[in-house]
């Protein structure tokens, strides 16, 4: 048989008997405990240098202290437009210097509070005309010129201040391609201050640089292992780990910071769910910790070598 | 290598590959947006790859479809806030059912579907695909991507019809504007109409997020909903018809205690009532409208809860003529409705919904007894302000001394309250649970009949009226008219206090207790003094003086003596009666006979007897009270005036008062009317007619008179004196106080001048 059949068989076999593998690709965990401080519909959380756990319980416009073991210390906040009181928040950060950063989704506004809940100023995001009022419903803290990423859900944008609440630059818009948003959700940063966006409706997280300058992008549309339906949350653990939350399919999954599938999050083998997972941390000692949105919990796991 | 043809295959293939590449990522961007919510359209699922979710088709709700609509937990996917945020709204508190099949009451229109279980489910009412529409209908459909338009909630009404068509369900009504919708209503939740203040669905309603039972906007087991609009009701809430304190086992026609219906739910039921009102209680079909309080308050209630007893102020009638300005007061047609031109109702007097009229805090409480200046009642009554409102005419009790708040503090009714507690009305009259039909609240002693009771029970020697009794003689009563063959316009009774036409005379038939002056409306500055009365107050019923007319309203004959010389108006004006009343004060008739307190029995006679001769009869004594020396008529004293003793007469023929030659003949110790014994004053004249040919009033001046009047009885032809004198008796009878003239000379001496 000439050469060039025999390639042409090889190709058209290569698409028609693809290589298939059933084996689901894992990375084990370790139930540990759950975190049940009487919230509704909590949906983010954050880790202070003392290593108290803060999660945001936005339709009780509350944020919920507890420590990290999960054991009650204290709440603060009300409903309201007040000084310290908020409207459905969703977001949340904390500084190094432990300045509590709290996304006021329904306020339009970032709120900082000191690690006991006090109140120390806010600043309302600044919308551009044409834009709909500013959606706030995540804040990341950056080392890089106390940056303060706001992720502008409705607008599609990410905006830019000053720690201070400086306005300093943003990106994005609505559409489809890179560097581009359909409702930016959580965020994360990585050791070199990149940020991790999840992009809701377009199925994906993108990676850009500190300036917003994009540099890659994770996961697929679909709902097959590696793919993303719903990503609402995402987290990086001490091995550059990029866990993405997905709340539709209830599974959180592992990609490394290039967009290689790693696994998903399981328990012996066998895939963890989760009732609405949206915020994620990977704290100091390994632990994964879910904020469940419908399960009203955080669950948290240790993650196993 | 190969040659560039041998090239060509490969190129094609990778064409092929980059082609069929793009067709497919051309796809997934036109797929994408639909499986944001069609997840199961995925082809991820149509693969050999375990997915992570799981493939159910099942999920699919449309009847007779396939793949077409997502799951709950994909719209929550999306509605978390991360694209909109919808927790607080959709997935806090209460909202809609879903996955539950439509009760009886509802008709599903054809264009809303049901799951292929035939239950409700999201996609009910909402399509990314409908005719969408925001609250108020936008075109756009943009906020709450509605199957169909919602205008002023009438996606709610294509399935709940029967609350939409409230008239005939006896529901809330809607798109009405009667009120005022507060901000409040907003502010907790319901939603604004095209109009802000037409009620809908929606003001009470909440889909999503509703944090009261029944997808209530709030919370209403404290009716905390209800008052909003319907605030000047709040007032109702831990008061006795508060059922949550009263009654907590009861139940509404829902079969809901009062802490799950709210107090307001006890009675008032949003939907499907039982009746108008949006009564929520059972009523008997047709039954008026005060048939809803007697639910809880009639004899036939299970429970003794303020009963109104057998005899109680009635209702369903329509007001009388007295009562035409009833400011402020309510009638009620029978449905319950307010209407002009309806009924008096229980609600009528009651404000149901608040229990101290002048202090809205004031609610009273469950072992609190209540009085004339709460108990529900539309108007403070301690000074009997809401009777009056309708009984207009008995005003002037209270300045009188029939209000006992002031002439007897003490006294008590059936109730045991004091009139302060009772107001002026209460303390003879009590609304329910009285004794008589004319709502009587004193208790009966039993020795007297019931009507003269409500007088005695008071004005008695141990009464709180023991200074103004009526002593041993006074005017008949406890009799008929028709025993002195007279007739009259005043009230007559019956033994249980009803007016009768042919009743009996009682104290009531010249006296009304409720007005201590006929000719005034009101008193003022009533001096509460117990003030001796006379004859133009008194309570009675017409002002007798100057003039007798409420005399003459029996005594008509009587009345002639109007403006004669027996008016002591006109001849003796200064003169006084045994009480030292002038005629003045007396009235005409009241100069000569006492109607109470008379110290003589014979007629009643207001004055000291006039001195008489031994044998001569006792009735002449009366006249002679004036007719006598130093008397008002001592210019009329006869000279002669009485007739030979041992004639006895017989008047038979003449003792008819109604016949024109009437000529009483009387016992001499009694006075009495006989028909046998003597000639007297009274014989031959009529003391209260001047003249026989005239049956009127006098002139009112003192006139000299002559043998056609002169207070005679009959003229000359046709006098008693002719039945044993004939025709000798025009001169005797002309003669008769002329001794010298005299045709038989009197045998015993005339009297001499100082007998007098």
């Amino acid at each position: 048989m000439r050469p060039f059949f025999i390639h042409l068989i090889l190709i058209f076999a290569l698409f028609i008997f693809p290589v298939r593998s059933f084996a689901i690709d894992c990375i084990n965990t370790k139930f540990l405990f759950d975190i049940k401080p009487g919230a509704n519909q909590p949906s983010d959380l954050a880790i202070s240098p003392k290593g108290d756990i803060y999660l945001v319980d936005g339709v009780n416009s509350r944020i919920i202290v507890v420590d990290n073991n999960g054991r009650w210390k204290f709440a603060f906040g009300s409903e309201g437009a007040g000084k310290g009181q908020f409207k459905l928040p969703l977001g949340i950060d904390i500084s190094g210097s432990g300045k509590v950063f709290i996304a006021d989704t329904g306020n339009h506004r970032i709120q900082v509070f000191d690690a006991k809940g006090g109140f120390l100023y806010m600043f309302t995001v600044k919308t551009f005309p044409g834009e709909v009022p500013a959606d706030p419903v995540d804040v990341v803290v950056s080392g890089i010129d106390n940056y303060l990423y706001i992720s502008d859900n409705d607008n599609h944008r990410i905006k830019v201040y000053k720690q201070s609440g400086t306005y300093a630059f943003e990106w994005g818009g609505l559409g489809e391609e890179y560097g581009a948003f359909r409702y930016p959700a959580i965020m994360a940063l990585n050791q070199h201050n990149e940020i991790f966006i999840v992009d809701v409706l377009n199925t994906r997280v993108q990676k850009f640089d500190p300036f917003g300058q994009f540099i890659t992008d994770i996961g697929v549309w679909g709902v097959l292992e590696g793919r993303l339906f719903r990503p609402k949350g995402v987290a990086i653990d001490r091995k550059g780990r990029i866990f993405i939350s997905d709340s539709y399919m209830g599974v959180i999954q592992a990609f490394s910071d290039t967009g290689r599938f790693i696994g998903v999050v399981c328990k012996k083998n066998k895939i963890r769910k989760f009732n609405s997972p949206v915020g994620l941390l990977v704290d100091k000692k390994d632990r994964l910790l879910v904020v469940e949105m419908r399960g009203n919990k955080i669950t948290a796991l240790k993650l196993l070598k | 290598m190969f040659s560039r043809l041998k090239l060509l295959p490969y190129i094609l293939i990778i064409v092929i590959l980059v082609i069929s590449a793009s067709a497919f990522a051309m796809e997934i961007s036109a797929k994408r947006d639909c499986v944001v919510c069609h997840i199961m359209w995925l082809d991820d699922f149509r693969t050999d790859h375990e997915p992570l979710v799981k493939f159910q088709p099942g999920n699919v709700l449309m009847k007779d479809t396939q793949g077409v609509v997502s799951s709950e937990e994909i719209c929550y996917s999306c509605h978390d806030g991360y694209v909109r945020e919808s927790r607080n709204v959709v997935w806090n508190y209460n909202r809609h059912p879903v996955f539950v099949k439509p009760s009886k009451n509802i008709t599903m229109p054809p264009d809303l579907p049901l799951s292929i279980k035939g239950e409700i489910y999201c996609g009910t009412c909402h399509s990314a695909h409908g005719k969408g529409a925001a609250p108020h209908g936008d075109p756009t459909g943009r906020t709450a991507v509605y199957r169909d338009i919602n205008i002023d909630s009438s996606l709610c009404e294509k399935c709940h019809r029967n609350e939409a068509s409230f008239k005939f369900s006896n529901g809330h009504p809607l798109h009405t504007t009667a009120l005022k919708l507060p901000d409040k209503l907003f502010e907790i939740g319901g939603t604004k109409a095209t109009k802000k203040d037409k009620v809908i669905c929606q003001s009470c309603h909440k889909i999503h997020g509703a944090k009261g039972k029944k997808i209530l906007v709030t919370v209403n087991n404290n009716s905390g909903l209800c008052v909003i609009c319907h605030e000047k009701k709040k007032t109702l809430l831990d008061t006795k018809h508060d059922l949550r304190t009263t009654l907590p086992q009861e139940k509404n026609i829902k079969q809901q205690s009062p802490s799950e219906s709210g107090p307001c739910g006890s009675c008032h039921t949003p939907h499907n009532a039982a009746g108008k009102r949006l009564w929520a209680r059972p009523i008997k079909k047709g039954a008026p409208a005060s048939g809803l309080c007697l639910t809880c308050h009639g004899q036939a209630a299970p429970y003794r809860i303020k009963r109104i007893g057998k005899y109680s102020h009635p209702v369903n009638i329509k007001l009388s003529a007295e009562a035409k300005s009833h400011d402020g007061l309510p009638l009620f047609a029978e449905d319950g409705t307010r209407n002009s031109k309806g009924n008096v109702r229980c609600f009528t007097c009651h404000n149901v919904h608040r229990w101290d009229p002048d202090n809205a805090t004031n609610r009273g409480g469950k072992d609190v007894e209540g009085d004339s200046s709460n108990s529900f009642l539309r108007i403070s009554n301690d000074s009997s302000g809401l009777c009056l409102n309708c009984h207009t005419a008995k005003k002037q009790l209270v300045t009188s001394d029939h209000n006992l708040t002031v002439t007897a503090p003490e006294e008590k009714n059936i109730q045991d309250f004091t009139p302060a507690a009772s107001g002026p009305c209460g303390v003879c009259h009590v609304p329910h649970n009285a004794l008589s039909k004319r709502l009587w609240a004193k208790k009966f002693s039993g020795d007297k009949d019931f009507t003269t009771q409500l007088c005695t029970v008071c004005h008695n020697k141990n009464g709180a009226a023991k200074a103004k009794l009526i002593g041993e003689n006074y005017h008949p009563v406890d009799v008929t008219m028709e025993k002195f063959k007279i007739s009259s316009t005043l009230p007559l009774y019956n033994s249980e206090g009803n007016r009768m036409d042919n009743g009996k005379i009682a104290c009531l038939t010249c006296h009304e207790p409720h007005t201590w002056d006929p000719n005034k409306a009101i008193i003022a500055n009533y001096p509460f003094k117990n003030i001796e009365g006379d004859a133009t107050n008194s309570f009675l019923r017409k002002s007798n003086s100057p003039t007798s007319d409420l005399c003459e309203t029996c005594h008509k004959d009587k009345a002639y003596v109007d403006g004669t010389d027996h008016d002591l108006n006109v001849t003796a004006p200064e003169a006084a009666n045994l009480l030292g009343q002038t005629v003045k004060e007396s009235g005409v008739c009241g100069a000569c006979h006492l109607v109470h307190n008379s110290p003589n029995k014979l007629k009643l006679w207001a004055r000291p007897y006039g001195k008489i001769r031994f044998d001569e009869d006792i009735i002449n004594s009366l006249c002679t009270s004036c007719h006598s020396k130093g008397n008002p008529a001592e210019n009329k004293i006869p000279p002669i005036a009485t007739h030979p003793e041992e004639k006895l007469i017989n008047n038979v023929m003449r003792s008819n008062r109604q016949s024109l030659d009437f000529s009483p003949i009387f016992d001499k110790k009694t006075g009495k009317e006989v028909n046998v014994g003597n000639i007297s004053c009274p014989s031959c004249h009529n003391a209260h007619q001047w003249s026989p040919f005239v049956k009127a009033k006098g002139p009112g001046k003192n006139l000299e008179g002559n043998a056609t009047n002169s207070f005679l009885r009959n003229v000359s032809y046709n006098n008693i004196c002719i039945d044993c004198h004939g025709l000798d008796a025009f001169f005797r009878y002309k003669y008769f106080h002329d001794p010298e003239e005299r045709v038989e000379k009197v045998k015993g001496p005339v009297i001499p001048e100082t007998f007098w």
